[in-house]
């Protein structure tokens, strides 16, 4: 069956009366007659005579076919494709279920299952499956047999993870198609809010009529379901030398107050309980303090039941890291300004940190004993507090490029003689430059100012905004001027003339050396009175806590990746793992545990968006993917050779020529 | 000048078209034409017996030979020979517009004219009267000086039937070499349709003034150039470029005749003032017209 792409073409139809009005209303053709004379000759009007029939039915019927014709053409005929096949009377149906860890409560998955089986009893209908969330998606394509279907809905279970319904949205038109005919998304789900808001209009504007089916939506004040009370969050801190602090927070979701008992475990041994009183749609707070010395885990559970019990218990890492060490090398008979440097020194580091997990404790034994190359690996960090050619004696040296080539950082300050120093660092491979000369500001003359740091650089990031501007008005009076550098040196700080202020070399083990070409004393600097000064130390030293393998556990949600390459981490059950000796908790994500929801005609309207899912829309939308076979080529042809006959036959007999050619005027 | 009418059908210019060759189509004119028609042109005076021949009613009664209606009981006729220097100058238009056949026309003027011409010729060659061409138009002239004998008559038939109308009409120089050839005691016949140059015709006709010269214009036009054709619109386009000219023949037509017939009392009122016979023949009209005319002309010459 032909239709037509512009039927308001077919009124040029109408033109049909132009050749018949042409022909009605004939002007004679004037022939050339060639004449004797024209002397006797006068001009007149030449007549214009009509015909009161048609009498040259050939050209005339041929003339409007011409007209048909291309009203024909401009009213785009085609043949449309796939459209009276018996594929598209059968009705498709995409059976959308979600399995994210809600589906487990408020009897949820019970409803899906037996929603998805009454679907799946409608007639004259091919059915395609997606199930997404709670892990992997499972997909069936366009017509697999019911039974099939049946059996793997009752093989599946709901999963831990929340619902990744951008991931089904991007699946539907791959199973369902976009060009054939009549197809429906059946959405079963308790329509989370938190996971459904944001897909307006996706499946409408595909073409697609959306049908939602809310489970799990039994007892309800307004859009939130009853009896569901949740661990939302579980921390552990330190509590003194021996002891942790676990802190949780609970939350009721009911509209009614409930005293429940909340427990630590370690393991199926109950540590504490202790009642918690949870207001109507409220939270509260229980506190547990316990030893760390003899577990590594804990589980915190909330007694009773709910409308949903995975959320109900929450397992955390409480065993805590080991503070981290430094230590100083000065020489034998350290001056006055070594041992000032050096209790200084001491003094910040062992407050940097949060003072939770992340502690510096001043091990001075260590770093002594790192000179006979022992306990090197407990160190964290060795300060040459300065540094000159003392460390030629015996095997510090030794010492040293070992320390480095475990991963860890020694840092360093000028000795007396700045000249030994670069001597005895270029001998020993640690750092290799020139000493030009001690730059040295008298008093009465401005400092030297701390440039403006490359903003590529981390040390940016941490100096960003305000906080930069009291680095940048650290004075600093005397310093050593360095020159060439070795290529491997980096300089993360320089004065505003470009001369280095620190240097930073790093090893192949992981390890990095630093030279600060001052002295942390106020006759050098002012910058370690500055606040800036521990942020600056600790990142130019490579110190963050955040950074180091000992950091506290990483929370993920389900689904989250840690990590990049081989020895990444995909969270896909909640749980305590220890990942190349980072400790891991995943948990499920806290919107699985509120029972805010939509209904089934929100979801709907969202998801259709404001274009009703109608075959011409579909047209619309996907012209090409429908195969239709347009007739335009074919009609141009007729047109042509109509043309052509046309011509032939408007020419005039030779016979009604005369003796010479004659002009149609 | 009764003529049967199984006769005068030879003469139609429609039965003699269909003749190709000029000196057969002569021969049916002037025999089919004259034949019984008039004196014999030898009878004369004086003459030399000829020959003798069946009598025909209306002839005189004196040309019959008595003593061989007495022996035989037949009524014939005696002809006789007689010298004489009488000679004929055909002079043929052969511009373009003589081309010119209508669309019911039985033939082209020229192809009329050359049927005349040919027929003169003939009727000259037969009387043993020297006879010359002149005129044709101006890209394509004729010329053949006056002269007798049957080799002088087939040029005479050749070049009639190699000419055709074409160009315009003789120019004036032409003319002047044209009147200075014509002999004495001649007679010149003019073939032309005579539809230009009206100015002119009485300079061309001043050799007439001469009691040595005869003269008859024969004027041939087709019917369609009075009555034109029955269309309702025509370009027409001068044969001799003379142009273009859209109109429609049936509001024009009254005019036109008019103005043929104002161009031919010119035209007649111009050769009287020469001593010049006029007559006007259509190509529908049959041959023996234009013949009678001719024999008359030149019976009252003798």
């Amino acid at each position: 069956m032909i239709e037509f792409g512009q039927p308001l073409a077919l009124w040029a139809g109408l033109s049909l009366g132009l050749p018949i009005l042409a022909h009605m209303a004939y002007r004679q053709i004037t022939d050339r007659k060639l004449f004797p004379t024209l002397r006797f000759l006068s001009r007149s009007s030449i007549p214009r005579s009509g015909r009161k029939k048609p009498s040259d039915w050939l050209l005339l019927v041929l003339r409007c076919l011409l007209f048909a014709l291309i009203a024909l053409l401009l009213a785009d005929p085609y043949i449309p494709g796939e459209t009276s096949t018996d594929d598209s009377v059968r009705k498709k149906v995409l059976i959308v279920l979600d399995r994210s860890s809600s589906m487990q409560g408020w009897n949820a998955w019970d409803e899906a299952v037996q929603c998805v089986s009454t679907q799946l009893q409608l007639p004259d209908t091919d059915f395609a499956f997606l199930s997404f969330g709670g892990g992997a998606m499972i997909t069936r394509n366009l017509g697999t047999p019911r039974e099939e279907l049946r059996s793997l809905v009752g093989d599946i279970t709901p999963g831990e993870g929340r619902s990744s319904v951008e991931a089904m949205l991007q699946t539907v038109p791959e199973l369902l198609g976009v060009s054939t005919g009549d197809r429906e998304v059946v959405l079963i789900s308790d329509f989370q809010q938190s996971d459904w808001q944001g897909v307006y209009g996706r499946l409408g504007s595909q073409g697609f009529t959306v049908k939602a089916l809310a489970v799990g939506h039994g007892s309800m004040v307004g859009n939130m379901r009853l009896g569901n009370r949740a661990i939302v969050e579980t921390k552990v801190v330190p509590h003194g030398a021996d002891e942790i602090k676990v802190w949780s927070v609970v939350r009721n979701w009911d509209d009614q107050p409930i005293d429940t008992n909340i427990s630590a475990y370690n393991g199926q041994k109950l540590l504490q309980s202790q009642n918690i009183h949870l207001p109507a749609v409220g939270t509260a707070q229980a506190q547990f303090f316990v030893s760390n010395s003899s577990f590594a885990r804990l589980t915190v559970k909330l007694e009773g039941q709910d409308e949903l019990a995975i959320d109900d218990n929450r397992t955390v890492w409480v065993t805590a890291p080991p503070s981290r060490k430094f230590g100083f090398w000065s020489s034998e008979s350290p001056k006055d300004t070594d041992l000032l440097e050096m209790n200084y020194l001491s003094v910040a580091l062992e407050s940097s940190g949060d003072g939770g997990w992340d502690r510096w404790e001043h091990a001075n034994d260590l770093a002594e004993r790192m000179k006979s190359l022992e306990a090197g690996s407990q160190l964290n960090l060795l300060g040459l507090i300065g540094a000159s050619d003392w460390l030629d004696e015996g095997e510090l040296s030794q010492a040293v490029t070992l320390f480095l080539e475990s991963g860890r950082t020694v840092f360093a300050t000028p000795g007396e003689s700045p000249v030994r120093m670069n001597q005895t660092f270029k001998k020993h491979a640690l750092l290799d430059f020139t000493f030009s000369r001690l730059e040295q500001t008298p008093f009465r003359m401005s400092p030297h100012r701390i440039a403006t740091l490359d903003e590529s650089s981390k040390l940016s990031e941490v100096f960003s905004g305000d906080s930069s501007r009291d680095l940048y008005l650290t004075k600093i009076r005397k310093f050593l001027m360095l020159k060439n550098l070795e290529s491997e040196i980096e300089v993360p700080l320089r004065n505003r003339e470009g001369h280095p202020l620190v240097l930073v070399k790093k090893f192949p083990g992981g390890g990095r050396f630093v030279l600060f070409c001052f002295r942390m004393t106020t006759d050098w600097t002012d910058l370690p009175v500055r606040n800036s000064f521990l942020p600056l130390f600790v990142e130019v030293c490579g110190l963050s806590f955040a950074d180091s393998s000992l950091s506290h556990t990483t929370r993920l949600n389900l689904g989250d990746q840690y990590g990049k390459g081989e020895s990444s981490f995909i969270a896909s059950k909640p749980g305590l793992f220890k990942v190349d000796s980072h400790l891991i908790e995943v948990v499920s994500p806290l919107s699985e545990s509120m029972p805010e929801v939509l209904n089934a005609g929100e979801v709907t309207s969202m998801i259709s968006g404001p274009i009703p899912a109608a075959s011409t829309t579909e047209k619309e939308i996907y012209p090409t993917e429908r195969k239709d076979q347009s007739l335009w080529l074919w009609i141009t042809c007729a047109i042509l050779c109509v043309v052509l006959f046309e011509n032939i036959l408007s020419k005039p007999n030779p016979s009604e020529r005369g003796e010479e050619d004659a002009i149609h005027a | 000048m009764a003529v049967s009418t199984e006769k005068k059908d030879l003469l139609d210019p429609h039965y003699l078209s269909r003749i190709k060759d000029l000196t057969l189509l002569a021969k049916v004119v002037v025999d089919g034409s004259i034949y019984g028609v008039h004196r014999s042109v030898r009878q004369g005076r004086g003459a030399e017996f000829f020959q003798y021949r069946p009598y025909e009613r209306g002839e005189d009664l004196k040309s019959i030979d008595w003593k061989v209606f007495a022996k035989r009981d037949e009524l014939v006729s005696k002809t006789f020979q007689e010298d004489t220097n009488f000679s004929i100058v055909l002079l043929l238009d052969g511009s373009a517009s003589m081309g010119y056949s209508g669309t019911h026309s039985p033939c082209s003027k020229f192809r009329y004219a050359q049927m005349l011409a040919a027929s003169f010729a003939y009727l000259a060659f037969r009387q043993g009267d020297k006879v010359g061409l002149v005129g044709g138009s101006e890209s394509n002239p004729l010329f053949l000086p006056v002269s007798s004998g049957r080799g002088h008559f087939h040029r005479i038939i050749s070049a009639l039937s190699s000419t055709q109308p074409e160009g315009k009409d003789l120019p004036a120089q032409a003319w002047n070499k044209i009147q200075s050839s014509f002999p004495r005691r001649s007679l010149v016949v003019y073939l032309s349709d005579f539809l230009e140059n009206e100015n002119q015709l009485a300079d061309r006709l001043r050799f007439a003034h001469s009691s040595f010269y005869e003269c008859i214009c024969l004027q041939i036009l087709d019917d369609e150039e009075c009555s034109l054709p029955e269309v309702d619109a025509l370009r027409f386009v001068g044969m001799e470029g003379q142009g273009e000219l859209s109109t429609s023949p049936k509001l024009i037509r009254r005019k036109v005749e008019e103005n043929m017939q104002s161009h031919q009392e010119l035209l007649k009122s111009i050769c009287l003032a020469k001593s010049v016979e006029f007559q006007s023949l259509r190509t529908s009209d049959d041959l023996g017209l234009a013949l009678h005319r001719f024999i008359g002309l030149r019976s009252r010459k003798k």
